[in-house]
């Protein structure tokens, strides 16, 4: 005489002796290790149960309740041991690449489902790079190289377009949005070693990528100005200060009375839209003047004529800070222009938004 | 022993074709597609089969919808996707220049 065990196979109620039901637990316990890392292995869990169950269906009757227990074993002994697949086992040896297959083979068919989200897994900053990537399907060290490229060429627009970016695009902070966000299947695991495999090597690349930036765009050291514009170069500091003056008049003048100038932008270009095309206007004004001021600072310099730059725009920008503070404390427009941008960047921010959102 | 290992990695490989041509033929369930294999060298275990009828489903070759049954629960009826329908084309004309390739070989 046996004991009988009640068990649950996807919703059906089996009763099933004692010994058989060690069996059917080991064998299904069996299964769940074997799909580890499979994204449809709840699914296929069930669709094994229900399996299993039609099996014990067919050996009860009227008069006969119970599943034995050598009926158990012949049942296991059918269904035969779970093989995960090809690609599938996603033991710790073989994780990594095999996960990479799966996701591109999963992601193909679900490509619609793709949401843009920030990334903090794997991130650098702020997780937008690694959103991009996830939702263009690139390499993230790609986007993040793009952003460097753009950030370098627009003197640092782009570095403002990262941070509006971070506060618009929403944070994948669940596990799910994580999924839609690379239109991968949802499954934790693969996500994060996803995530860590692009963060080792794209930092990795990103430090290599800028190495090689460098040279190419002459941090060398080995030529410099002739000594005419060498002389000149009070002068074009003069006209920079002029020009950044007057495209700060310019912006305050757009924000406290919406003109330039006697002129007024068109009704639908809203004034952060303005301010941005100032601001690209005044990059490209002064472009000239800063490539001289470059080629003069890094003649014979070597190695320390980066530092020599960067300290320089450091020592610019507190001095811009200070300017701004000492004018905004004395200048009642200046102070209005400042009060004004938190309300212009919000406006930014939503039409961002409204834009991402279509 | 060694040519019955050859051959089994042969079927192994043809396993998915051998699926898509019984699921292009009818609208079936698992279990059906197992019992028209066990009449043949393709014979394969629910362990196996139901992991793979996953994976084709995921890769979007398969497609299932559930249908009542007469006696248990509702079952997952399988059939093609437009794209398992082109893979299944393209299986049909590989196996055939396969097929016309070695009989050239041995010419």
């Amino acid at each position: 005489m046996q004991k009988v065990v009640s068990v649950n196979l996807n919703g059906n109620a089996y009763q099933v002796e004692e010994e058989g039901y060690a069996v059917l637990a080991s064998y299904l316990g069996d299964a769940e290790r074997q799909l580890a890392g499979n994204p449809d292995r709840a699914e296929i869990l069930a669709d094994l149960e229900q399996a299993i169950a039609d099996r014990c269906h067919a050996h009860l009757s009227r008069a006969r309740t119970v599943v034995t227990a050598p009926e158990v074993a012949a049942i296991v002994r059918e269904m035969g041991p779970v093989d995960p697949g090809p690609g599938e086992d996603k033991t710790a040896a073989n994780g990594e690449e095999v996960a990479g297959a799966g996701d591109a083979r999963a992601e193909a068919g679900r490509e619609s489902d793709r949401r843009l989200y920030r990334i903090p897994e794997g991130a650098m900053l702020g997780g937008v790079c690694t959103g991009l990537a996830a939702y263009f399907q690139m390499d993230v060290t790609i986007v993040r190289a793009i952003f460097v490229i753009v950030a370098l060429i627009t003197k640092g627009a782009g570095i403002i377009a990262y941070i509006a970016l971070m506060f618009i695009i929403p944070e994948a902070s669940t596990p799910k949005e994580r999924a839609a966000a690379g239109g991968a299947p949802f499954n934790a695991q693969e996500i994060v070693n996803r995530a860590r495999r692009q963060y080792a090597d794209g930092r990795k690349r990103l430090r290599r990528e800028w190495r090689r930036y460098q040279r190419r765009h002459g941090w060398q050291p080995g030529y410099g100005p002739p000594p005419a514009v060498v002389a000149l170069l009070p002068f074009f500091a003069v006209v920079h200060m002029a020009l950044f003056v007057a495209a700060a008049a310019a912006a305050i003048s757009l924000v406290n009375r919406g003109e330039i100038l006697g002129w007024v932008p068109p009704q639908d270009v809203p004034i952060w839209a303005a301010l941005i095309i100032l601001f690209f206007v005044y990059q490209i004004a002064v472009s000239p003047i800063r490539a001289v001021s470059h080629w003069s600072f890094h003649p014979e310099a070597g190695a320390g004529a980066g530092w020599f730059a960067f300290w320089h725009a450091i020592a610019w920008l507190v001095g811009v800070a200070f300017v701004i503070w000492i004018a905004s404390n004395r200048l009642p427009e200046i102070r209005e222009f400042l009060q004004q941008l938190p309300e212009i960047f919000r406006e930014f921010v939503q039409a961002m938004r409204r834009l991402l959102a279509r | 022993m060694a040519t019955d290992e050859k051959f089994a990695a042969i079927r192994k490989g043809l396993l998915e074709f051998a699926i898509l041509r019984i699921v292009a033929a009818e609208k079936v369930y698992a279990a059906d597609i197992r019992e028209r294999l066990a009449r043949t060298d393709f014979a394969t275990q629910d362990g196996t089969l139901y992991p793979l009828l996953s994976r084709m489903r995921r890769e979007g070759l398969l497609d299932y919808e559930w249908q009542e049954s007469d006696a248990g629960p509702p079952r997952k009826y399988y059939r093609l996707t437009p794209r398992g329908r082109n893979q299944l084309a393209e299986l049909n004309g590989y196996w055939k220049r396969l097929n016309a390739m070695l009989a050239e070989l041995g010419r």
